[in-house]
């Protein structure tokens, strides 16, 4: 397993805590149209599932990568796209 | 096709606790409002009054000076239900993050457009004029959002899964829980055979056309569980790509959209009676609320359409047997084993699941628990009473005002399924996800046909009598 390791500390961490990781409901709702027409992005058939902005996948918060980046106020920049990743900004409908 | 930000600084926070989840998905919130109206309306009723008054419904009329004169009689009891509404799913809806400045205003617009097509369903000419208030609702929805597009001011009210899991709980107040008992195996036997067969011919076509396994897995859940629900639920389980993820979701609001409009059309064509109608649409309909929207819609036909045999509730009730009980409950348990296969079996991604059987509790829909829960207070409340009496007393007082309540929450969610739908944004599939997906809704309608009609038909008849 290719776990990414944060810092010193080698504790595994997860897309839950990853920057790149985006599991905002109304973020998802606005990334796939139609999904508020017959489902939801707030329902629990979904769990805690996110967009990966790196991959650009849609993933589960338990799942790693070896591209894992810590969130932080101070660190948050994003890294440059993945190829065919544009990481144009959705507009979150209620916020 | 939408992009998606990463997340903002704001939104660094603590990793959600699994009690979170109380407050932080609308399941929940469709069961505390849901069971909560219940609880009201059995206290009410066990001392001597009824929710009667608060779930104020049109009634049947031949003139618009009737329609006129029954809104001003019932005016304060309409302004009052607005209010019960208004604060029952704004406190949930603010829970969820929709800011309820927001949430109010697009929801007053929703509840008189509701009522108005409400309204317009009771008119003694109605069936005549094919005006069935979920079809209504849904082709203005439809019209609207595809022509001059809905507001956006209007977005945060339409919140269709939050409607129609509310409605779903409060529908399990006028669903015995003997029935759920009596029929719950026969839906979940005929479910499981439709999921199985639909997700195979849906997999097997898309991975013999040479799609991606996860995308494959992904259009064969939409199609064969529980629709977009089934896909997003499965799209995360296997780790799809993104843009896969949005082909099942188009695929399947496209077809659950056209199965809504061509389901019920076909019963009525064949005559079939609203439990075996409900049964093949609870089988063939791809969503909870497309498919409640089509099996209202037929049994509106009970008694105003010559041929159709059965009572009107058991559209409604064969249909969610079938599809929350015998097909939604399972999404967990398919998302375990699909996740399970994913890391285990399909080619690897630079994203790797971790899987384990807490998946299954994870996505399992927690609404259903809210149906099954007012369906057994019901029937502990009911208990004392022979079936005259629930009939006279239980019905009127206490089942019938619910039922209400629900047809209210039904209305909002068909009116909302047409006005998010914008066809024009959704992705582009591609021709072999359509076909691949179209295979599977062929073989599902004709299997679910003959299952509904000649292997379980005489019991699902009895369903409606």
């Amino acid at each position: 397993m290719s776990a990414h390791r944060a810092g010193g500390s080698r504790q595994a961490v997860s897309c839950a805590d990853c920057r790149h990781f985006n599991g905002q409901p109304a973020d998802i709702e606005a990334a796939f149209p139609g999904l508020a027409s017959l489902s939801s992005a707030y329902a629990a058939v979904r769990s805690q599932d996110g967009v990966c902005a790196v991959h650009d996948r849609y993933v589960s918060a338990s799942s790693v990568c070896a591209r894992y980046a810590a969130t932080g106020r101070d660190e948050f920049k994003s890294p440059p796209p993945a190829p065919g990743n544009h990481r144009k900004s959705a507009l979150a409908p209620y916020q | 096709m939408a992009e998606i930000a990463e997340r903002a600084p704001s939104r660094f926070t603590a990793r959600p606790s699994h009690w979170g989840e109380l407050i932080r998905k609308e399941d929940w919130w469709a069961i505390w409002i849901g069971l909560g109206l219940v609880a009201v309306a059995i206290t009410l009723f066990a001392n001597g009054g009824s929710i009667r008054w608060i779930a104020v419904a049109p009634q049947k009329w031949s003139h618009l000076a009737d329609a006129a004169a029954q809104l001003q009689a019932h005016g304060l009891q309409y302004a009052a239900l607005f209010v019960l509404w208004a604060a029952s799913l704004g406190i949930g809806a603010a829970a969820l993050g929709i800011k309820l400045s927001r949430f109010l205003p697009a929801f007053l617009f929703i509840y008189l457009l509701a009522g108005a097509i409400y309204f317009l369903g009771l008119w003694d000419q109605a069936a005549h004029y094919n005006l069935e208030p979920p079809l209504v609702a849904l082709g203005l929805g439809l019209l609207v959002s595809n022509t001059v597009g809905a507001p956006r001011w209007l977005e945060p009210g339409l919140r269709v899964e939050f409607y129609i899991k509310t409605g779903i709980v409060l529908l399990g107040a006028g669903l015995p829980l003997t029935l759920i008992a009596w029929a719950g195996p026969v839906a979940i036997v005929q479910a499981a055979i439709v999921s199985l067969v639909t997700f195979g011919v849906i997999y097997f076509t898309a991975v013999r056309l040479g799609l991606d396994r996860r995308l494959a897995a992904t259009l064969g859940t939409g199609g064969a569980v529980c629709g977009v629900s089934g896909a997003i639920a499965i799209g995360g389980a296997v780790g799809a790509k993104k843009e896969h993820v949005s082909v099942a979701i188009s695929l399947v609001v496209v077809w659950a959209i056209v199965m809504i409009f061509l389901l019920p059309l076909a019963a009525r064509g064949l005559h079939l009676s609203t439990g075996v109608a409900g049964a093949w649409i609870g089988t063939s309909e791809f969503a909870d609320a497309a498919g409640l929207a089509a099996a209202q819609t037929y049994g509106g036909y009970a008694g105003n359409v010559p041929g159709i045999g059965g009572n009107a509730d058991a559209a409604v009730a064969a249909f969610t047997l079938m599809k929350v009980i015998g097909r939604d409950v399972w999404i967990g348990v398919w998302a375990f084993v699909l996740s399970l296969i994913a890391t285990t079996r399909w080619e690897r991604t630079p994203v790797q699941s971790k899987t384990d059987a807490g998946e299954i509790w994870r996505r399992f829909p927690k609404f259903v628990l809210g149906f099954l829960a007012a369906s057994a207070v019901i029937a502990l409340v009911s208990k004392g009473y022979d079936y005259a009496a629930y009939k006279k007393e239980v019905v009127p007082g206490l089942v019938a005002p619910l039922q209400a309540l629900r047809t209210w929450t039904f209305t909002f969610a068909f009116l909302s399924i047409g006005l998010t739908t914008k066809i024009r944004e959704f992705a582009s599939v591609g021709a072999k996800p359509l076909y691949a997906f179209t295979a599977g809704v062929a073989v599902n309608v004709l299997l679910g046909f003959v299952l509904s009609t000649q292997v379980f038909g005489e019991f699902w008849n009895l369903l409606g009598q």
